[in-house]
């Protein structure tokens, strides 16, 4: 059992902390101490979804040397995302690249469970 | 000892093979290779920054082109460069320390690596836009960064190009984080993890925490820059400066914490002690980061909209842990056989240099100071004592004492250290002057200014320091250049190093150990040399 969700609990009560001291010196600014305080609560999150999948894992996962489909599928969404500002025709061009990644990473994935079973 | 689980038998080779691959190593490397690629293009849009300083008036370049470059040159170092660089070193060496065979989730690493790239070419691509490049630095403060004060593409993809590699760099300390927590091997406990490693859970855990904020931040502005409504209000450039900051100062530990550990384990190694204080760097490390996401308003005293007291305090209080890890740093030397090597060398080289930087931070901590520095170059004098003379020089440790880990062969001794000589010349003459120049006035971000303010003469120096810079980083080419020609063999284990990356064999086989040391410190190498005299 792993003892790491210890340290990310422990550091998001001395922000909660630090928080709480602003949040006593200025209540009246939320600006200043909101943002803060939603950090502090996102730690908080961060250390229970550390704690919920707190059991180490010893033994070596077969996966794939290469992932073509990773990159594709990345390369595809990030295309994607200059289509704000470079037009429709970016998101489709995108969106083709991130389908075909989907589709070669969907086949590694399928080898890779065959290959762990 | 303990035996590691058996690896699988495929294996794949090729420049496009290591491009897809899911070793941590393989895209470690990649991913410095793609930052020091950023690091030498935006150092070119540096020199061609100070040499048109060196005198008044306009020589190079027209003002707008000045702008652009100085955009350019702060997001590459700080969105493609150091930032990472810092995860980067932490993707290879951090499951080789804790005696891990693999990264925690290696195609989001890959994703990583990938949305890193992406975000730097869009950044980049504005150059090619009809406006040019985004030109309202690299905090794009409100309204400069606005649609009216910055029109065009450049901008716009500049705004896309900081998200991707804000995305990126976010999974990646996901990964380093995970793996830190959970893939640990079974006797490597918490208090047992090396110094570095407790760095990188601090940058991590900073990351994650202040980098969404940037991302938030910078949806709002594209949405504003088109729609309206969102920072053209009342206070709403003071609420833009809010969320940039609060991931603004972060992000400079961020890109400090894992040089410190690298300084640490060299320090360690080259005074053949082990490290003085662990627990005390520990904790301090924590707190450190704890406060560092808690100071960012520091950064606009100058508003007038925001708790001073509070900001200062918190701002100054950063001395105590900082104090603390200087502590150690000393103490671990103090009595120690200390070997001047090369890497040895560049970790002096960051401790006082850093410290320099350290200092004139707490002055602009203060308020009534600040007032008079703020957008000053005594600001950029102390920003790049902080990331240069003391990030790259940690980097450059970093590189020398790990270089045969990762190639099998050392870098050259006699060449490392001429690289240290010009770097520590060249550093000092550049950035040293920028605090006198702007204790004297000098605004930042200016292209030009009068002949008749006296600032010719520093400037000058300045400049022909930045040329001594870039010596240096020829240099530091011509060596890795010559090693890889010459490949003096290193072993696994040239150093004596205290940590479990030194167990393995250079360079480390795929899935990192064939079988692993007992484990009973944070040194344990250390230990079973002791143990064995």
């Amino acid at each position: 059992m792993s003892r790491g969700p210890v340290v990310v609990f422990a550091w998001a009560a001395w922000i909660t902390g630090l928080t709480a001291v602003l949040v006593v010196w200025r209540p009246e600014d939320e600006i200043q101490w909101l943002p803060f305080a939603a950090m502090s609560a996102v730690i908080w999150v961060l250390g229970l979804a550390f704690y919920v999948r707190r059991r180490l894992r010893s033994e070596v996962r077969l996966i794939p040397d290469l992932s073509p489909g990773t990159a594709v599928l990345t390369l595809g969404l990030a295309t994607m995302l200059g289509a704000p500002a470079l037009g429709i025709w970016v998101a489709l061009v995108g969106g083709g690249v991130a389908l075909f990644g989907l589709a070669v990473l969907a086949r590694e994935l399928l080898t890779e469970r065959r290959l762990n079973r | 000892m303990t035996s590691v689980a058996e690896a699988p038998a495929v294996r794949s080779s090729g420049v496009l093979a290591s491009l897809f691959s899911t070793d941590h190593k393989r895209i470690a490397l990649n991913l410095l290779a793609v930052s020091f690629f950023w690091f030498l293009l935006d150092g070119v849009f540096a020199l061609l920054m100070r040499t048109e300083l060196a005198r008044p008036g306009m020589q190079l370049m027209s003002e707008d082109t000045y702008n652009q470059l100085f955009t350019e040159h702060g997001s590459g170092m700080i969105f493609l460069f150091v930032t990472p660089l810092a995860l980067a070193i932490g993707l290879y060496f951090v499951p080789l320390q804790i005696g891990a065979a693999e990264i925690a989730g290696p195609r989001f690493a890959l994703g990583g690596f990938w949305l890193i790239v992406a975000g730097g070419l869009t950044m980049d691509s504005g150059w090619f836009t009809a406006h040019g490049a985004a030109k309202a630095g690299w905090t794009a403060f409100y309204p400069l960064s606005g649609a009216q004060r910055s029109p065009g593409l450049g901008m716009d993809l500049w705004i896309i190009g900081v998200v991707l590699a804000t995305v990126g760099a976010i999974v990646l300390a996901a990964c380093i984080l995970s793996t830190l927590l959970r893939l640990r091997a079974p006797s490597m406990t918490l208090l047992r993890m090396p110094v570095f490693c407790w760095t990188e859970v601090a940058t991590c855990l900073m990351v994650l925490a202040s980098f969404p904020v940037l991302v938030v931040a910078m949806v709002l502005l594209y949405y504003d820059r088109h729609f309206g409504g969102v920072f053209d209000t009342q206070g709403g450039p003071v609420a833009y400066q809010h969320l940039f900051w609060f991931y603004g100062h972060p992000v400079v530990y961020v890109m400090f914490f894992p040089f410190v550990g690298i300084v640490a384990e060299v320090v360690a190694v080259f005074s053949r002690r082990r490290f003085f204080g662990y627990s005390a760097m520990v904790l301090s490390l924590l707190a450190f980061a704890g406060l560092s996401m808690s100071v960012w308003a520091h950064h606009m005293f100058a508003t007038g909209r925001v708790t001073n007291q509070y900001f200062s305090l918190t701002s100054t209080s950063l001395a105590v842990p900082g104090g603390i890890e200087y502590f150690d740093l000393v103490a671990t030397m103090i009595g120690g056989a200390i070997l001047l090597r090369t890497p040895m060398l560049f970790a002096l080289g960051f401790i006082l240099q850093f410290l320099i930087g350290g200092l004139t931070g707490i002055i602009l901590g203060s308020p009534p100071i600040d007032y008079h520095l703020t957008d000053t170059f005594f600001v950029v004098g102390h920003m790049h004592y902080v990331l240069f003379a003391g990030s790259i020089f940690g980097f450059f440790a970093g590189a020398y004492y790990w270089w045969p880990k990762v190639f099998g062969c050392f870098l050259g001794e006699g060449l490392g250290k001429l690289q240290f000589a010009l770097m520590v010349i060249g550093t000092n003459l550049t950035f040293f002057p920028m605090h006198i120049l702007g204790y004297d006035g000098m605004p930042r971000r200016i292209a030009n200014y009068s002949k008749h303010a006296g600032w010719t003469g520093l400037n000058e120096l300045s400049t022909a320091g930045s040329y001594v810079i870039a010596l240096s980083m020829l240099v530091f080419g011509w060596n890795v250049w010559r090693s890889m020609r010459k490949r003096v063999a290193a072993g696994p284990d040239p150093w004596e190093g205290h940590t479990l990356e030194w167990a393995t064999s250079s360079p480390p086989p795929r899935h990192n150990f064939d079988s692993l040391p007992p484990i009973r410190s944070y040194a344990p190498l250390y230990d079973l040399r002791q143990g064995e005299s």
